[in-house]
C-alpha cells in the first residue's frame, strides 16, 4: 500500500462539506447527518484501528461524531473536515484508553478465533494464525503507532498529508510508522512468519 | 509455518481485512437521535443559564414601560434624587417589589455561582 499511497489535498474542504457545516453553524442540526452518513465508515476505521475491541466501536464513533457537532460551531474551514474529524476521534479513542488506565492493551489472543485445525485447509489455517497474531502485535503498539500505520496502510495517505491530517511534524509520522514497522518485523520475524532481512 | 511472508503485504493484509467491516445499518439513526437530543437539551441549558439575564431585563424594560405610561404609579421615578429617597423609605409598593426581585436575582446568582463550583469541582 505504501507504494501505491495517492496524493490527496488534505488544505481543501470539499464544497459540499463547507455547505453542510455553514447550515448546521447556523442553527440547522437535521444536516449534520450528511456528515454522518459520509464519514461514518472512515470514523469506524479510526476507532477500530486505535481501541482495537469491537464493543466500543459505535459507542466512539457516535461519541466521537457527538464531540463533532460540539465542536462544529469552531470549526473554520481552514484544513479539511475530514482531517478535523480524525482529530477528534483520535482524542476520544485516546481518552477511553485512559479511562481504561492502559494505552497499552494485553497481549492475550482469542483462541476462540482461530478456526479448527482439523477442518480448515491448511493454508486458510495458516493465514488465520498469522491475522490473529497480527492482532495481538497490533495491540502491543501505541495507539499513536496504530493510528498512523492506518492512515498509511488503509487510507493510503503519504507521510507529508498524515502529518497534515494528524497535526504532528512530518519527521515524527516517518519515525513513528518506522518504529511501528520495527516492532512488527521483530516480533513476526521471531515467530518465523517473515524472512530475516525482510524490510521494505 | 512453511510459507513466508512480505512484511508491507502482511501489515497491508492486516489493515484491509481488519478494518474494513461494515458499519451497522441503523448507526447514523441513532447517532442523530443523540445529536438531536444534545441540541434540545442544550437549547435548555442555554435558557437555564440565562434566565436570570432575561428576568433582568424583563423587570428594567416593565418598570420603564410602566414609569413612562403611568407617572402616577411610580411618581418616584420622576427624578433620581426622589426615587432614591423611595428607596431609603420604603415607602412605594413598586419600589418594594423592584427590591425583592432584585433579591431574588441576586439570589438566583448566588446559586447558580455555586452549582458552578461545584461541577467544575
Amino acid at each position: 500500500m505504501s507504494d501505491n499511497a495517492i496524493t490527496i489535498n488534505v488544505h481543501k474542504i470539499p464544497d459540499e462539506d463547507l455547505i453542510v457545516i455553514r447550515r448546521i453553524q447556523n442553527g440547522d442540526p437535521s444536516s449534520f447527518e450528511f456528515l454522518v452518513e459520509k464519514y461514518k465508515s472512515f470514523v469506524f476505521n479510526v476507532v477500530r484501528s486505535v481501541i482495537i475491541d469491537p464493543s466500543l466501536e459505535e459507542d466512539l464513533a457516535q461519541e466521537s461524531f457527538l464531540a463533532a457537532f460540539r465542536g462544529i460551531k469552531n470549526f473554520r474551514g481552514e484544513s479539511q473536515f475530514k482531517s478535523w474529524l480524525y482529530r477528534i476521534t483520535y482524542n476520544v479513542c485516546l481518552n477511553q484508553l485512559r479511562k481504561k488506565k492502559a494505552g497499552h492493551f494485553t497481549t492475550e489472543i482469542d483462541l476462540s478465533e482461530l478456526p479448527d485445525k482439523s477442518i480448515e485447509p491448511s493454508f486458510k489455517y495458516e493465514e488465520n494464525e498469522l491475522k490473529t497474531l497480527m492482532m495481538s502485535i497490533m495491540k502491543t503498539l501505541p495507539p499513536r503507532y496504530r493510528s498512523l500505520l492506518h492512515l498509511h496502510y488503509y487510507e493510503g495517505l503519504r507521510y507529508e498529508d498524515i502529518s497534515e491530517y494528524a497535526k504532528i511534524p512530518l519527521g515524527t509520522v516517518k519515525s513513528h510508522i518506522h518504529r511501528a514497522k520495527e516492532i512488527l518485523k521483530n516480533k513476526l520475524e521471531k515467530e518465523g512468519w517473515i524472512q530475516r532481512g525482510d524490510e521494505k | 509455518m512453511t510459507k513466508k511472508y512480505d512484511l508491507e503485504k502482511v501489515i497491508g493484509d492486516y489493515h484491509k481485512e481488519s478494518l474494513s467491516r461494515s458499519v451497522p445499518n441503523d448507526f447514523s439513526e441513532k447517532t442523530m437521535d443523540r445529536i438531536n437530543r444534545e441540541f434540545s437539551s442544550r437549547s435548555v441549558i442555554w435558557l437555564n443559564d440565562n434566565l436570570w439575564v432575561l428576568i433582568m431585563i424583563i423587570s428594567v424594560l416593565g418598570v420603564i414601560i410602566v414609569s413612562s405610561y403611568k407617572r402616577d404609579l411610580l411618581p418616584e421615578s420622576n427624578s433620581i434624587n426622589q426615587l432614591l429617597a423611595s428607596i431609603k423609605a420604603r415607602e412605594s409598593y413598586w419600589v418594594r417589589m423592584c427590591s425583592f426581585g432584585l433579591t431574588g436575582i441576586f439570589y438566583y446568582l448566588l446559586q447558580m455561582l455555586h452549582n458552578r463550583l461545584v461541577k467544575t469541582a
